[in-house]
């Protein structure tokens, strides 16, 4: 760690202080939520629907967990769709990504200036809905299977641009310059001289995969009719939409009004929202000790 | 080279010979099955064609079509359930494919499936759901009428009218469930408060005359009851029961009474301003609450307890059944009568898509439901004794099984709702009383006319949007009436929906002189 | 630095002179090659997932009507021009969700380059790792919420007679209760912050990772050199992070037409007497086109967005290209 160099350079302690005082109240603002929604979902349905949501509840109750215990099976497999999904697609997504992003980066390369609008304009320019469903269902037909949840976020042109400005930023020109003179050709540069440099680039673009990945409710929506591939965050949203369609008076039939006995109430709502969240947050303090200031190779001297 | 092409012929011999055994085995008992069903669809059959068109799609097994409808979710014993439905079916050359999308997802899910031209063979249509008025004209469902000219039996149990209400210039492109065919508005009362309040519910004919009695729970019950929830458009603007011809919030309707046949924006109406100026009342004396404008959700305010009356679209029983939800007792004022209008015709149907591989199996299945109460109560209610049990006033109970593995019930969705099996939490006159309902019904002038809104369309997209700012704040009395309607009007206006009136009153005279009326 | 441009730059020539000219093409092929193998898995992908559906944006200009198949539809379906598109003038909203929608999105890039910058710079700065990885998590947890849920919590925040605000707040202090989801004037505000809250965890990341790739010997030269902390951010952090800022700043321009649909549509409860200061072209969308299944409409908005994010995203680049073409995200 730098800790012996950094202390002709840190701060005084003031500025810490003051610093520290802002980033609690930050922090208060972004957790204390959180923690209301796990209260809530350990809260008893009488007591939010008379008092409202409070820190304090009148009456706790296990019953949101028990509704989702009484559908483990479906909780249990929609985790292990997500967690595979989200695993295998942050990993070829970060392949796919990183060997674009690369050629973009060298400005010997011809055509960086084409490719990287290539990928660009898709960020802006799409055909619509039906085409695309069009294209996973009849040309490329993965309509209900694993590999549509995965292949169309595998080369996504913000992470892409992400990766290539970290890229030139982090990899000076003249080390490629140096392995080219060693003889080194353009793959084996990119697999040992600039892949482990750029590793907070890396892991950077890993945890956005990861969430992206993880966080995906719309292809399930769009693609999967086959309820053992849901994932969970799609059997979140399937539960809040249901009841918020249902009462939003869209659906302008009389029998709408009785059929929401039968969907989750409001705590249990809660608790399928934690768990959904859980894992992941569990996850991010693992690529948390790439964004901190470690060991750098002091590439350039002089 | 040689000896590889040999093997090849082998192989191919024998996957040949294999399926052709197979498909042997299999066409023996889906071709007696199919014959047997021939004979009797051969008498009803009105022209010979008919009958050898049937008995040349006699398939060699049975064919299976995919019914996609609304529901909770995709239940968890849909295969054990289907196994038994299909053995069930298999004689009439037929296997089901049940999918339930969820309440949320229903469009997001049919809507492209339909668009892009995906095959399956049933799908669940109303004007609120795979919008049948939206969906019918692109060329996405199949017209009907053929079939049912072939086979009555569906055209006898709806009636001529009921069903010709659905049809758009003449073609029916699905057929409604044969459930309740009228709707009235009314109250529902806490029953606590009206046995303290000693309220006498026969006597209530309007909302005025609940005002008083707003005014003393009011003064009695200080801040822990509001006297009347105004959610949405669950209010007591329903009373006025506009005959619309589009959405709910389009401007364009007809007086309800037929009085004549005039279009008009009923949201600008006198019997309209005179409503908001009521509830506007109501608003300044405290019997709104004031933050009704921004709710969400009728049934979870109403299960807050917190609310004395509400306003709700009614059919025989329903506070029982509301009673039953929201865990709070309910008393039901019905204050409109009975009116069959074009909300009832196209509120559940069931169509074909065009991009079916197999229409007439999926028209054979969709007259079934109709029919054959055994198939009705296995899809809605699932297996006999594991799922429900059967009392000995003929009524069921759902066990828990039911509950966790089935629960498909909205038995409202298809068919003919009247041949199901009653819950024992229903009254056992429920059908008999429904029935009454429906014929007691007065018929609106206009049943049957769809407004085709293609050419206005731009002006109702905007038109919905200046109702729906302006919607809120108007039904619950929260800003003052006269300034509020002024800038409304002036929006309508900019919004073009002078257009949509004069599109309505067009088509409507010119569909009266067509059908003679 | 500038001498050891000057000698990378000559030694290649002075190690290879005569080759150049004989081998030009087959130069480019090594040069090149490899690199254009790269990029094929993305190629791939971009085709099938993307340029292969643009396709479909005839369909905007088209009746679609179904027969047959998809693609005869497509092909027999009318063509009508830009009719599809008048949904979005010939309405009195036209104006505000347009001006609602670029403003919010001005908004939005700005406080989102210099907010996640300063926390960043601040996170890297604060004594203690620990500390300040904690924070950083803790930051990030907003992200995780989806807006429906988000909504709900603003509910308990702002309800008129339950919420957080007006009884605990207000009320304890003697001010009138505000009736926050009627009155417009509040919500430029509110949803800013939430936007901020959900998001400036997630942006922190990625400058906070640009940062700890700054090699640490430039601070320790310019701070034996006697450089103060913000002369020491002004001219090494800061000119680090301009090429991630510039990037980041002319992506998010590529989308300014397009609203964050869940926020602006959830969050405000959709009501009505908020739609001045909420309504964004894409609830304007959803709700003109909910319950339709006009895909020719749908098609239309698309389009409209994106030709609209085309222009503003050109003229952008182009601007940049101009001060450094190496900035240029194009």
């Amino acid at each position: 760690m730098n800790r012996e160099s950094n202390r002709i350079n840190t701060i005084k302690w003031g500025s810490n202080a003051i610093l520290n005082f802002m980033f609690l109240c930050g922090a208060a603002i972004c957790i204390l939520p959180l923690t209301l929604i796990i209260i809530l979902s350990f809260t008893s349905e009488d007591s939010l629907l008379k008092n409202g949501y409070s820190f304090f509840p009148s009456e706790w109750s296990l019953e949101a967990y028990r509704y989702v215990a009484a559908v483990g099976d479906v909780i249990f497999r929609a985790y292990g769709t997500s967690i595979f999904v989200s695993l295998l697609g942050t990993f070829l997504s970060l392949i796919v990504i990183c060997l674009y992003a690369y050629p973009l980066t060298r400005s010997s390369f011809r055509f960086r200036n084409q490719f990287s609008f290539i990928a660009f304009f898709t960020m802006i320019f799409g055909g619509g809905l039906v085409p695309w469903y069009v294209v996973y269902t009849q040309l490329v037909p993965l309509k209900n299977t694993i590999w549509v949840m995965i292949v169309p976020y595998l080369m996504n042109a913000w992470f892409m641009m992400i990766m290539r400005t970290f890229i030139k930023t982090t990899i000076n020109e003249s080390i490629l310059e140096s392995a080219r003179i060693d003889g080194a050709g353009e793959y084996r540069t990119f697999f040992v001289i600039v892949l482990p440099l750029c590793r907070a680039g890396l892991a950077t673009i890993a945890l956005f995969c990861l969430l992206n990945y993880w966080n995906d409710w719309y292809l399930p929506l769009v693609f999967i009719t086959d309820a053992k591939l849901f994932n969970i965050q799609y059997l979140m949203y399937q539960t809040l939409t249901s009841i918020q369609y249902l009462m939003s008076g869209s659906a302008n039939f009389v029998q709408a009004r009785d059929i929401g006995a039968g969907l989750p109430s409001e705590s249990a709502r809660m608790a399928v929202a934690v768990l959904s969240i859980g894992p992941i947050v569990l996850a991010f303090p693992f690529f948390q000790r790439f964004f901190v200031k470690g060991l750098t190779i002091g590439a350039v001297k002089g | 080279m040689f000896s590889i092409k040999k093997v090849m012929c082998l192989v191919m011999v024998l996957v040949l010979a294999v399926s052709c055994a197979l498909t042997g085995c299999g066409g023996q008992t889906a071709g007696t099955g199919a014959e047997s069903t021939t004979t009797p669809e051969a008498t009803m059959a009105e022209t010979p064609a008919e009958a050898t068109a049937a008995s040349a799609e006699t398939p060699k097994e049975p064919v299976e079509i995919t019914y996609v409808r609304v529901g909770d979710k995709q239940p968890a014993d849909t295969d054990m359930v289907l196994a038994e439905v299909n053995k069930y079916l298999a004689n009439k050359g037929l296997k089901l494919k049940l999918q339930v999308f969820g309440w949320g997802d229903y469009d997001k899910k049919v809507n492209p499936m339909l668009a892009s031209g995906e095959a399956f063979d049933v799908c669940f249509t109303a004007n609120w759901a795979a919008n049948y008025y939206m969906n019918a004209p692109a060329g996405y469902f199949l017209p009907l009428n053929d079939y049912l000219a072939k086979d009555s039996t569906i055209v006898d149990i709806l009636g001529k009218d009921f069903l010709n209400g659905s049809a758009i210039d003449g073609v029916n492109y699905a057929v409604p469930t044969h459930k309740e065919t009228a709707h009235n508005w009314g109250f529902l009362l806490q029953k606590k408060l009206v046995d303290k309040y000693q309220i006498d519910v026969t006597k209530i004919t309007k909302t005025a005359d609940l005002a008083p009695y707003f005014e003393q729970i009011l003064k009695g019950e200080g801040r822990k009851i509001v006297p009347l929830l105004a959610c949405k458009m669950d209010t007591p603007f329903h009373f006025l029961d506009w005959n619309n011809l589009s959405d709910d919030n389009v401007p364009g309707a007809l007086y309800p009474d037929n009085r004549d046949t005039k279009v008009i924006d009923q949201f600008l109406t006198p019997e309209m301003i005179a409503y908001y100026k009521e509830m506007r009342d109501y608003y300044q004396k405290g019997y709104i609450a004031k933050d009704n404008g921004s709710l969400v959700n009728t049934t979870e305010e109403m299960k807050t307890g917190k609310y004395f009356a509400t306003e709700q679209p009614l059919i025989p029983y329903f506070a029982p059944r509301l009673s039953q939800q929201t865990g709070i007792e309910w008393v039901q004022v019905d204050i409109t009568k009975p009116v069959m209008s074009n909300r009832e015709t196209t509120g559940a149907m069931l169509a074909i898509p065009t991009a079916s591989k197999n229409p007439d199996a999926a028209f054979k299945f969709i007259t079934m439901t109709y029919t054959d109460a055994t198939l009705r109560n296995m899809i809605t209610f699932g297996l006999k004794d594991t799922h429900y049990t059967v009392n000995d006033d003929g009524r069921i109970k759902i066990t828990q099984k039911g509950t966790d593995g089935w629960n498909l019930g909205n038995q409202w969705e298809f068919g003919d709702q009247f041949k199901d099996l009653l819950l024992e939490s229903q009254p056992v006159d429920l059908w008999t009383k429904m029935l009454d309902y429906n014929k007691s019904a007065f018929v609106e002038q206009n049943l049957g006319f769809v407004f085709n809104a293609a050419p206005v369309q731009t002006q109702i997209s905007a038109c919905k949007a200046v109702v729906d700012n302006y919607y809120p704040i108007l039904f619950t009395g929260s800003a003052d009436v006269d300034k509020t309607v002024a800038k409304f009007i002036g929006e309508l206006k900019a919004s073009g929906e002078e257009a949509i009136i004069v599109e309505m009153q067009k088509q409507y005279d010119a569909w009266r002189a067509n059908n003679g009326k | 630095m500038g001498c050891e441009k000057i000698m990378t730059e000559l030694i290649p020539q002075a190690y290879v002179p005569a080759r150049k000219r004989r081998n030009k093409y087959g130069n480019f092929i090594r040069t090149n090659g490899p690199l254009l193998t790269m990029l094929i898995p993305g190629l791939i992908i971009l085709l099938i997932n993307n340029y292969i559906p643009m396709f479909g944006i005839i369909i905007a200009f088209k009746q679609y009507r179904f027969v047959g198949n998809f693609f005869e539809s497509v092909i027999k379906s009318k063509f009508i021009g830009f009719n599809n598109f008048s949904f979005f003038f010939n309405t009195p909203y036209a104006y505000i969700m347009t001006r609602n929608t670029i403003l919010y999105n001005l908004v939005f890039i700005t406080l989102d380059i210099i907010v996640p910058v300063m926390l960043a710079i601040a996170l890297n700065e604060i004594r203690g790792k620990t500390l300040s990885k904690v924070y950083q998590s803790l930051m990030f947890l907003p992200y995780f919420l989806s807006w429906i849920i988000v909504s709900y919590l603003a509910y308990s925040l702002l309800s008129v007679d339950k919420g957080f605000f007006n009884i605990g707040i207000l009320r304890s202090l003697g001010i009138d209760l505000v009736e926050w989801y009627s009155e417009p004037a509040y919500w430029p505000f509110i949803l800013v912050f939430f936007h901020m809250w959900k998001y400036t965890g997630y942006n922190v990341v990625v400058y906070l990772a640009a940062i700890s790739g700054i090699d640490s010997e430039y601070y320790e030269a310019a701070s034996i050199d006697g450089a103060t902390k913000w002369q020491q951010i002004k001219h090494i952090t800061l000119p680090m992070l301009k090429s991630l800022m510039i990037i980041l700043t002319l992506l998010a321009v590529g989308r300014i037409f397009n609203a964050d649909f869940g926020l602006f549509y959830n969050v405000p409860r959709n009501s009505g007497s908020l739609m001045n200061a909420t309504m964004v072209i894409d609830t304007y969308v959803y709700t003109a086109l909910m319950n339709t299944n006009n895909i020719g409409m749908a098609a239309a908005a698309g389009a409209y967005q994106a030709v609209i994010g085309c222009i503003t995203v050109f003229t952008a680049n182009l601007i940049v290209r101009r001060i450094d073409k190496d900035m240029a995200l194009f």
